[in-house]
């Protein structure tokens, strides 16, 4: 089976990705993950969130993928007996202390190794394999002649990142962070140094930062190669790209089932991604060395654009009621798509406040808002404002 | 900053050699173990093909930094590895099996992830030491060193390598800015004003603290269970290294000894 998998950085991005079409979603416990900043999960909500993805028939990965230190030791092995009991589909480590502990408790967790192992080769593979690990997470810079090395010769499931950013660095073998602010790459304090200007002896500031990772055009070449899990990145990024990004993999995927992707869908898929990501976004590693054509240069600075414009809450065939996100108003051109239906776009023509009073535009993000809209729309739905002409060929 | 003096046992020290002509230095200096980095396998660092390190005759160690490929893996197999070879100090353990079923003795030493005595002592079921990370406390490494099931290298003196990535940094950025390409210079970040430098080869990008590492002065508490005092001569002038074999005192730092780093954003007071 072909999996989609999603991060999950709180509740609400949760209950997106398995709305949105993840098959699975990765989360930080409250300990041990590499997103130390993301809210994560305390122990009750874990249990609650994975009885809630059980429910919908998808699955839970927790992280433990710390680079540990003697002190992270206290509190492991109830840890992992506790993910074991309220049954999470597998943890993702990268320190064989994990593994081993595992083991020694005789626990009944599956293993999943971290891209922060960095593997690239089938030797280190079978390593990982023997040891009891049933998924590898492949190193970023993993080309497609190690995808299928690796496949071959060890049998293993394989899941690879397809989609966010990336490390300069190989994953795990930077600290950079701990040197510049103290803070522990490798315990989830990264400062994303990579992504910083220097001084150098050129008038130009040296940077080094990567353009995004999107694998669109690769997907078809992978489940080929033998890729299990395809993963995105960004546990702490909004529901809006989330949930834009799942749509638009998810839609890929039943294309390449059957046989209906085409290449205006893909320059559509790329156009909308990059859009969300509000980043430039190539495939990397997969055909060769990245080049300077595949890093970001020049001070570049992130804005985020005001694309989201609201969450659907409800739909009665006449009036979609919106939470509101960003600001738009009377006349504006906007696109809806949701977990289960088709994008399409409307005009607003009118707009009610929480009084039934109606208003020109919506300022106020989280107010409540009744537009009309005479075509019944999903709960959850997203509505954007419009920026390309909206594909959908089949 | 300066930092005490302290004896070390010349047998013990594991030497990098950035320089073959170097090694007669170190031989009057009692040095009996060296250590080169292997070209087409390392990153980094100034590397050596076997033929060169045959040629030295010392009894050598042989530095593979590199994240492998089955294809380079496959192409060193087909190396003929030298009789003066003792063993191998490696990154990937995907070339663990191949070189334990040739007899070598093999270290890890996987740039800073090994800062745990539970994970140090995992390796050592299959690896015949292991090179403590430079990311860690004193007392962290006091621990692992109580505990480790073998001895250990520490990672004595040198420059930091804190950055290594498959890609090619400096290439890539003066093609960008239309500059004659080269292949290391050195970078400011502004704030704390800090100097990092950068070597890149066809085979990635490592950057280096522009401040060496000094950690002479914990030998003597640990030396116990330490197998070699590991110094990297890189970017070293051979006096500096010849201080800091005779124990004088050089320009250094004490890394992480003495300051941990934070956990959580909320862990900063």
């Amino acid at each position: 089976m072909i999996e989609l998998l999603s991060p999950a950085g709180d509740k609400e991005r949760l209950k997106i990705a398995l709305l949105y079409g993840a098959d699975a979603v990765y989360l930080g416990g409250s300990k041990y993950g590499l997103r130390a900043n993301a809210t994560n999960f305390l122990m009750d909500e874990l249990k609650e969130y994975v009885e809630y993805a059980h429910s919908l028939n998808k699955k839970v990965y927790v992280t433990v993928n710390i680079v540990f230190h003697n002190e992270e030791l206290d509190g492991l092995e109830e840890y992992l007996t506790y993910l074991s009991d309220i049954n999470v589909d597998a943890i993702i480590v990268s320190d064989p202390v994990v593994i081993d502990t595992v083991k020694k408790l005789g626990l009944d967790l599956e293993i999943h190794l971290s891209t922060q192992a960095s593997v690239l080769n089938s030797r280190a593979a079978k390593y990982y394999k023997d040891l009891g690990v049933k998924r590898i997470v492949l190193a970023r810079e993993a080309s497609k002649e190690d995808i299928i090395r690796i496949k071959e010769e060890t049998g293993l499931d394989i899941e690879c990142f397809i989609q966010g950013a990336m490390c300069t660095s190989f994953s795990g073998r930077c600290v950079l962070s701990n040197y510049t602010t103290n803070r522990d790459a490798n315990r989830g304090g990264c400062a994303q140094v990579c992504r910083w200007s220097f001084k150098c002896d050129y008038d130009e500031s040296f940077e080094m930062m990567s353009k995004d990772l999107n694998m669109i055009t690769e997907i078809a070449s992978m489940i080929d190669d033998g890729v299990n899990s395809f993963k995105i990145e960004g546990r702490m990024r909004s529901i809006y790209y989330i949930a834009t990004v799942l749509y638009i993999y998810r839609r890929v995927l039943e294309r390449i089932k059957s046989k209906t992707l085409t290449h205006e869908y893909i320059e559509y898929a790329t156009n909308i991604i990059n859009r969300v990501a509000n980043r430039d976004s190539v495939s990397q590693f997969y055909r060769g060395l990245p080049t300077h054509n595949e890093q970001y240069y020049n001070g570049r600075i992130e804005e985020s654009n005001q694309d989201f414009l609201g969450l659907v809450l409800d739909s009665d065939g006449k009036y979609l009621t919106l939470e509101v996100r960003n600001y738009f108003k009377l006349g504006d051109t906007v696109q809806v798509f949701g977990p289960n239906s088709r994008e399409f776009e409307f005009t607003i023509d009118e707009i009610l406040n929480e009084d039934n009073e109606t208003i020109e535009i919506c300022n106020h993000p989280k107010e409540i808002v009744k537009i009309r809209c005479s075509k019944p729309v999903e709960k959850m739905s997203i509505m954007r404002i419009k920026v390309f002409d909206i594909l959908d060929e089949l | 900053m300066l930092v005490r003096e302290s004896k070390m046992k010349r047998d013990k020290i594991l030497i990098s050699v950035s320089n073959i002509e170097d090694i007669k230095e170190y031989k009057k200096l009692g040095i009996t173990n060296f250590l080169f980095p292997l070209k087409d396998y390392s990153v980094g660092y100034p590397a050596f093909s076997f033929a060169e390190i045959s040629s030295t005759n010392v009894r050598s160690f042989v530095f593979i930094n590199r994240l492998l490929e089955d294809d380079d893996i496959d192409k060193f197999v087909e190396l003929d590895i030298p009789k003066n070879v003792k063993g191998f100090v490696i990154e990937d353990i995907g070339l663990l099996e191949i070189l334990k079923r040739k007899g070598y003795e093999v270290i890890l030493y996987q740039n800073h992830l090994n800062n745990c005595y539970k994970t140090v002592n995992h390796w050592l079921k299959d690896f015949d030491s292991v090179v403590i990370s430079t990311d860690i406390t004193k007392e962290e490494i006091k621990l692992i060193i109580d505990k480790s099931t073998k001895n250990l290298v520490l990672n004595t003196f040198g420059f930091p390598l804190i950055m290594y990535s498959r890609r090619l940094l400096v290439s890539n950025f003066t093609k960008h800015i239309g500059a004659t390409v080269t292949k290391e210079m050195t970078i400011n970040e502004e704030r704390k004003n800090q100097d990092f430098f950068l070597k890149e080869n066809e085979y990635g990008t490592a950057i280096f603290y522009s401040i060496p590492f000094d950690y002479r002065s914990i030998i003597e508490e640990l030396d116990y269970n330490l197998k070699y005092y590991l110094i990297n001569t890189a970017y070293m002038d051979i006096n500096t290294i010849k201080d800091v074999i005779t124990g004088k005192v050089v320009d250094a730092n004490r890394g992480f000894l003495d300051e941990k780093t934070i956990y959580r954003i909320g862990d900063i007071k």
